[in-house]
């Protein structure tokens, strides 16, 4: 067609000489007919070409706004979609013609609303807008949409653009959160952050370091070392450990310090070290963490104070104090007077202080578990079966600070306290015997006096009567009154002693019907120390149902007492558990006889002899009384006392009491 | 000296007097002692002797030492704080010579321990009796003494102390401020009015005076 056009053009552009011949009129005509033609033909062919060309725009722009991602709208200025594109589909999950002729606040968030509002209005004034709204979908849940809009006021329209931003949104809430979270973290935590460079230079401080130092944030990143909250006195201290953080030489378990506060207080603190390192795995710095361990110190060096405290009382006490486990017996805690005790009483297969037989305790403590305890478990005083020290022994069950159930002991040597008692009850015995002696002695002072008066007068009448006589001047009557007074007083005389018989009478011994077994246990109660001290057991063999015996069982107790110290004093050149004295009581004819056997060195031939004499003694203290008495008492009571060897070595002795019937009874009580 | 002044006990005057709790003792005692040519009072217990007492007793005190109610030790302090010279002679029973030592060095004259030998009791009461006499001498030359002295002026009494206190004449006239002539005049009055010759005598005769004079 061009060409056509062009050909015309050339044709009609021809110099007129051409058409010269006589038809320029019609051919100028005939040319501009051509050339309307062609000018028309042309005219439609472009305008076909230009229709051609502007419904391919159309149909590429229909396509584009079908298959785009993003939404297109097209809007009315007060905001009512009029077109929507189907990606609306997509994202909100909603119909194009369910949305058209809606608002755009009908399908905005609640919350987004004034913002929808706010928007609008800048487009209807003319200004594009871009906005964040969340955009309610088909299923009711709502998404973010970004909105690009621009207003076309002559076609009083607007054309907006969304496209989903909900990922990235939440992507930025996320972020938010975990930094807010971030922040809330270092600054809640209690310990002090703060991050240094590789030149030791401060990057970074969170609010517990700057609460820990006294000194603000602005006022500590950037510093260098020396650090403001370093004390003057430990500068070179605390560079050296600067160079080995620096250094990458800081101890796992962490640095102790001192810190200085701005106030001018001195805090103890721990600092752990860790490399900073940043997103590209390159080291940027170093991080150390701080915590203030001035009240741990406090509370730990109290705690210190207070186990030393405790440790200084039992290691101070003179009891014993041991801990053990109550199912096997192992020993968890001694102090140290326990220690020692066990030292002294050496014997390996002993503990230190006596155990209680398991029979001693209320219950079998190898079986209790800890829901019997708290509770006790002995009381008592024991012997230690080596060393023969006597100890006050207290045990408790309690539940031992691991859980396992054990046995407390407190034991106390109370040896001294015991030869006390003893030493004690000696001299009461002592003192019985003095004031006894003192009596008699008063008694004996009295009567002297008592007996001096009636003496004396009979003296003075008699020699006044001899004067008399002597000189010739008296009279008879005077002489004979005098005589009956003298005699008078020779009457009182006589009554003074009869009266001091009746005295020594009434102090004569009491016989009563005693039995000889209950007089032994007696004796045995007093005698058993005494033994014990001297390391002698004694053992009894008395039948039930011996006949009562007349007698005073006080005397009869001092024989017994007296025959068994006799008997564990013979026997100290034996070994402990060689001596033994064995007492025994049997029923003879007409008597009962009780024997003290010991196993000891005897007696020899020419002791035997004097034995029983007065003053008598073998003993470097004795007095030698001792069994001149027994056989006085003895014989008081019209039994016999003598003493055989033992056929098994050493001595005994033997006694008799008549028995109850055989006896007449001295004097009616 | 002037003898008839004063008034000497002789043995027939004086009296035995025996304290004790015992009557028959306090009897025999009695006629014991009659038996001997003594006289004697008898007293149940001291408070009875106390209430009879008289400084103008002659004799002696038999006591005995152990009685109910005030023992003789205590009649013996009594009598010792009344300023009595009668010689005192405890009677002791068995055990009792620890306090009959200390009644010796509060002055008792002797003790005697029963039962006792009637010679030895008779003899002791004897030399109590003379004892009693020696006192009574004493005291009336005190007395004697104590009375001559009463009888100087004020002045000689002074002119006395400073002869005793060994003074001269001529001192004695400077410490009084008065002539010799003065003091020779009343040293001789002195010497006349308390009866002696020499300053012996004088110093003597003062001296004895001289617990009252204090």
């Amino acid at each position: 067609m061009l060409a056509a056009v062009l050909g015309l053009v050339w044709f009609a552009a021809l110099p007129p000489e051409v058409f010269k011949d006589g038809t320029d009129p019609q051919r100028f005509t005939l040319i501009i007919i051509i050339a309307l033609v062609a000018v028309a033909a042309w005219g439609v062919l472009l305008a076909k070409e230009q229709n051609l060309r502007v419904g391919q725009v159309e149909e590429e722009r229909d396509l584009f706004f079908r298959l785009s991602l993003n939404i297109f709208g097209v809007l009315s200025l007060d905001g009512h979609f009029q077109r929507l594109n189907p990606a609306l589909i997509n994202i909100l999950g909603l119909k194009p013609e369910n949305v058209e002729g809606m608002s755009l606040t009908d399908i905005v968030h609640a919350d987004d609303v004034a913002i929808a509002r706010e928007g609008l209005t800048a487009l209807a004034g003319g200004r594009p807008i871009q906005i964040e709204l969340r955009c309610r979908c088909g299923d009711g849940s709502y998404r973010w949409l970004n909105w690009s809009a621009n207003p076309l006021l002559e076609e009083s329209r607007i054309y907006a653009v969304a496209h989903d931003v909900t990922d990235r949104k939440a992507g930025e809430d996320a972020l938010r959160a975990e930094f807010a979270f971030r922040k809330a973290m270092e600054d809640s935590v209690l310990t002090g952050l703060r991050a240094i460079d590789l030149k030791g230079r401060i990057i970074y401080v969170n609010h517990a370091f700057c609460e820990l130092v006294g000194w603000g944030a602005e006022e500590l990143i950037g510093q260098n070392p020396p650090f403001p909250y370093w004390p003057d006195k430990d500068h070179d201290q605390n560079w050296r450990k600067l160079q080995t953080c620096l250094a990458g030489d800081a101890p796992a378990e962490g640095m102790e310090l001192r810190v200085r506060r701005r106030n001018g207080k001195l805090r103890d603190v721990r600092l752990h070290v860790s490399p900073l390192v940043d997103a590209h795995g390159i080291q940027t710095g170093w991080m150390t963490a701080m915590t203030d361990i001035t009240e741990q110190r406090r509370a730990r060096a109290e705690l210190q104070a207070a186990n030393d405290r405790i440790t200084t009382v039992l290691e101070g006490l003179d009891a014993a104090v041991y801990v053990a486990e109550a199912a096997s017996g192992a020993l968890l805690y001694s102090n140290r007077a326990y220690e020692a005790q066990t030292r002294f009483a050496g014997d390996a297969s002993h503990m230190g202080v006596p155990q209680p037989e398991l029979g001693d305790y209320p219950v079998d403590p190898r079986k209790l578990n800890t829901r019997d305890v708290p509770r006790e478990l002995f009381d008592g005083e024991l012997q230690h079966p080596a060393t023969g020290q006597w100890f006050h022994l207290r045990e408790r069950a309690l539940r031992w600070v691991d859980g396992r159930v054990v046995r407390l002991a407190v034991a106390t040597d109370v040896s001294a306290l015991k030869r006390a008692e003893e030493l004690n009850r000696e001299q009461e015995a002592r003192l019985a015997k003095t004031s006894r002696l003192i009596a008699m002695g008063e008694m004996a002072s009295t009567l002297a006096h008592e007996l001096n008066q009636p003496l004396s007068a009979i003296s003075n009448y008699s020699m006044g009567c001899v004067n008399r006589l002597k000189s010739g001047n008296y009279k008879h009557e005077d002489i004979l009154a005098a005589m009956e007074k003298a005699s008078a007083q020779a009457a009182r005389a006589g009554n003074i002693v009869r009266r001091v018989r009746d005295f020594v009478r009434k102090s004569e011994p009491r016989r009563t019907l005693v039995n000889i077994g209950q007089i032994t246990e007696d004796a045995l109660g007093i005698a058993d120390i005494e033994a014990r001290r001297l390391g002698a057991r004694i053992l009894t063999t008395i039948p039930e149902g011996l006949p009562m015996v007349l007698a005073d069982r006080i005397m009869i107790e001092q024989v017994l007492l007296n025959l068994i110290k006799n008997a564990a004093e013979s026997m100290q050149d034996l070994p402990i558990e060689q001596r033994q004295v064995h007492i025994t009581a049997s029923l003879t004819e007409d008597a009962i006889e009780v024997s003290v056997a010991d196993n000891g060195s005897g007696i020899s031939d020419e002791h035997l002899e004097n034995l029983f004499s007065p003053f008598f003694t073998t003993k470097q203290d004795g007095m030698g009384m001792g069994l001149n008495i027994c056989r006085s008492i003895i014989e008081f009571h019209k039994g016999r006392l003598w003493v055989d060897a033992n056929p098994a070595g050493g001595s005994i002795f033997s006694f008799t009491l008549p028995q109850e019937k055989s006896l007449e009874p001295e004097y009616d009580a | 000296m002037n003898p008839n002044m004063t008034h000497n006990p002789s043995q027939s005057e004086q009296l035995v007097y025996i304290v004790d709790d015992d009557e028959a003792l306090r009897d025999s005692l009695i006629w014991l002692l009659e038996s001997t040519g003594l006289k004697s009072q008898a007293f149940e217990s001291a408070e009875a002797f106390l209430t009879a007492y008289s400084p103008k007793m002659n004799g002696c005190l038999v006591l005995d030492i152990r009685m109910p109610g005030m023992s003789g030790l205590e009649l013996h302090e009594k009598l010792n704080a009344m300023h009595s010279t009668l010689p005192v002679i405890f009677i002791t029973g068995h055990g009792d010579v620890p306090m009959a030592v200390s009644a010796l060095k509060k002055g008792a004259v002797d003790f005697i321990e029963k039962p006792f030998n009637d010679q030895e009791m008779v003899s002791l009461i004897r030399g109590a009796l003379l004892e009693d006499l020696k006192n009574h001498e004493a005291r009336q030359q005190e007395a004697d003494a104590q009375r001559r002295i009463e009888g100087l002026t004020p002045r000689e009494r002074e002119v006395l102390e400073l002869i005793v206190a060994g003074r001269l004449n001529k001192q004695i006239a400077d410490d009084l401020g008065i002539s010799i002539k003065t003091v020779e005049v009343h040293r001789a009055r002195v010497m006349e009015k308390m009866g002696v010759n020499s300053l012996a005598e004088l110093v003597q005769h003062v001296m004895i005076s001289a617990p009252k004079h204090e």
